[in-house]
């Protein structure tokens, strides 16, 4: 029997047994649970094909599962799913399946105009969100006109004006370059407040933003401090994962 | 956006285009009726009447080609669906309109990629093995443009998506519009018409 709400109402995510099988019968999620409390920032680690992006799309109903999925204490079923949506804002893996509007700043004021919210409020956010990612220049440009990690950076700002309560973000970095890898790193530093899941296997951004990993293998392999996970090389070997070079000099996300 | 941008866009446009209007003119000429004959070639008779007829069809498609993409191009869809939306149109209707504008831009987009994709790896290639290529990529394509229009919507409904398309800061239907959409129209009626 599923619950309607959730006994423990100040967790953002309560995931419970989740499965989720493809059409084909393949596994890609097996028994996972995950939990997030408001403020936490967690890395989701694992090698490709780990399961990390259909755990990020099933939590906003994207793939079908079987499990609970609380977010704010609020079931995920069709009647919950547009508050969901509204809640946890997923930055795809693949920016080309984000973007859809024929300019960036209509891409971005999209979420924002659809949650209802005034012009001059959209309008603020759209010039914040674009502010945040470098975009300011290009905010007339046509998505599909430009490089893929300014795609990749409109991408986060489209998510970034609808300020969810729980930022997911599928393997923000890939195919950034340094200095905007640098920037986006950064400006996670800088949130302080905020409820992050961040699938990567960009295992120096995860120290540097997140103070918890959950390692992903189908299952839930480890979860714990990310600098015990971090130090546990044949933990990260046995599942494709390099450690990071200089264990030493590391840099660690600080509250 | 500069005059010679919105040129230069439309040319790109009609690259597409052309080339499917002339088959179609091609098409027309051989199978129109006619009585005089101008010219025979290699036993195909050309007639006079097929010519003109020809003629005049390609022209008229172009003309309604051009005037559609000259309206995309110089009126934002967001004051589409303002001026839509005035004029009371359900939103459903709206929204279908919306995306399909959206989907075949990015689709044309796809495309476009795509064509470089071979282009890129058939240089080499004899023709039946060019073919082969063109014929599985094309498929692939097809296979790709319906998972993209499973993305486009679940972005959509990501993003709060619930029917409606949002109205944005500044998207009006202006004056301007008004006129750019009269002119189409003229265009329009003047090709049926004629
Ligand atoms: N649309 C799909 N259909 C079938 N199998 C899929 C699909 N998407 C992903 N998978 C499979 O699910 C598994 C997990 O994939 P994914 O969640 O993308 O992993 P990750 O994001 O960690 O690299 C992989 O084995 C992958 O092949
Ligand atoms: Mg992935």
């Amino acid at each position: 029997m599923k619950r309607e709400t959730s006994p423990h109402p100040e967790r953002i995510l309560d995931c419970r047994g989740l499965h989720c099988a493809w059409p084909g019968g393949a596994l890609a999620l097996e028994d996972v649970d995950l939990t997030m409390r408001r403020g936490e920032r967690v890395a989701l680690i694992g090698p490709n094909g780990a399961g990390k992006s259909t755990l990020l799309r099933a939590l906003i109903g994207l793939v079908p599962f079987e499990g609970e999925i609380h977010v704010e204490g609020l079931a995920l079923r069709k009647s919950t799913l547009r508050d969901i949506r509204l809640r946890i804002g997923l930055v795809f893996q693949h920016p080309d399946d984000q973007l859809f509007s024929p300019s960036i700043a209509e891409d971005v004021a999209f979420g924002p105009a659809a949650m209802g919210l005034s012009a001059d409020e959209v309008t603020e956010r759209v010039r914040e969100a674009l502010d945040t990612t470098g975009l300011g220049e290009m905010a007339a440009r046509n998505p599909l006109e430009l490089s893929y990690g300014e795609r990749r950076r409109a991408a986060i700002a489209t998510v970034l004006s609808m300020r969810p309560v729980l930022l997911a973000m599928d393997e923000p970095s890939s195919n950034l370059d340094p200095a905007h890898r640098r920037r986006l790193i950064r400006w996670l530093q800088e949130q302080t407040d905020l409820t992050l899941l961040l699938a990567t296997h960009d295992l120096d951004m995860a120290a540097e933003t997140c103070t918890r990993a959950v390692l992903l293998s189908r299952r839930i392999v480890a979860d714990g401090p990310i600098r015990d996970i971090l130090a546990d090389r044949a933990l990260l070997e046995r599942h494709d994962l390099e450690p990071p070079l200089g264990m030493q000099g590391m840099r660690y996300y600080e509250t | 956006m500069e005059r010679t941008g919105i040129i230069n866009q439309l040319l790109r446009r009609l690259r597409f285009v052309v080339p499917m209007l002339l088959a179609l003119g091609v098409l027309v000429l051989l199978r129109a009726p006619g009585e005089e004959v101008m010219f025979r070639l290699a036993g195909i008779r050309i007639t006079q009447e097929a010519l003109t007829t020809a003629g005049w069809t390609t022209i008229r498609l172009l003309a309604i080609a051009t005037a559609s993409m000259l309206f995309t191009l110089l009126v934002p869809l967001s004051h589409v669906v303002d001026g839509m939306r005035r004029v009371r149109i359900p939103h459903p209707v709206v929204s279908v309109t919306w995306m399909t504008e959206r989907f075949l831009a990015i689709l044309t987009s796809d495309l476009r990629r795509t064509m470089d994709g071979v282009r890129a790896r058939s240089a080499a290639l004899a023709l039946p093995r060019r073919v082969l290529l063109g014929t599985r990529i094309a498929a692939s394509f097809l296979l790709r443009a319906v998972a993209r229009s499973e993305y486009l919507a679940d972005a959509m409904t990501a993003r709060g998506f619930d029917g409606r398309i949002p109205i944005l800061p500044g998207a009006r239907w202006m004056r301007r519009d008004s006129f750019i959409a009269s002119a189409c129209l003229v265009v329009f009626i003047v090709a049926i018409v004629l």
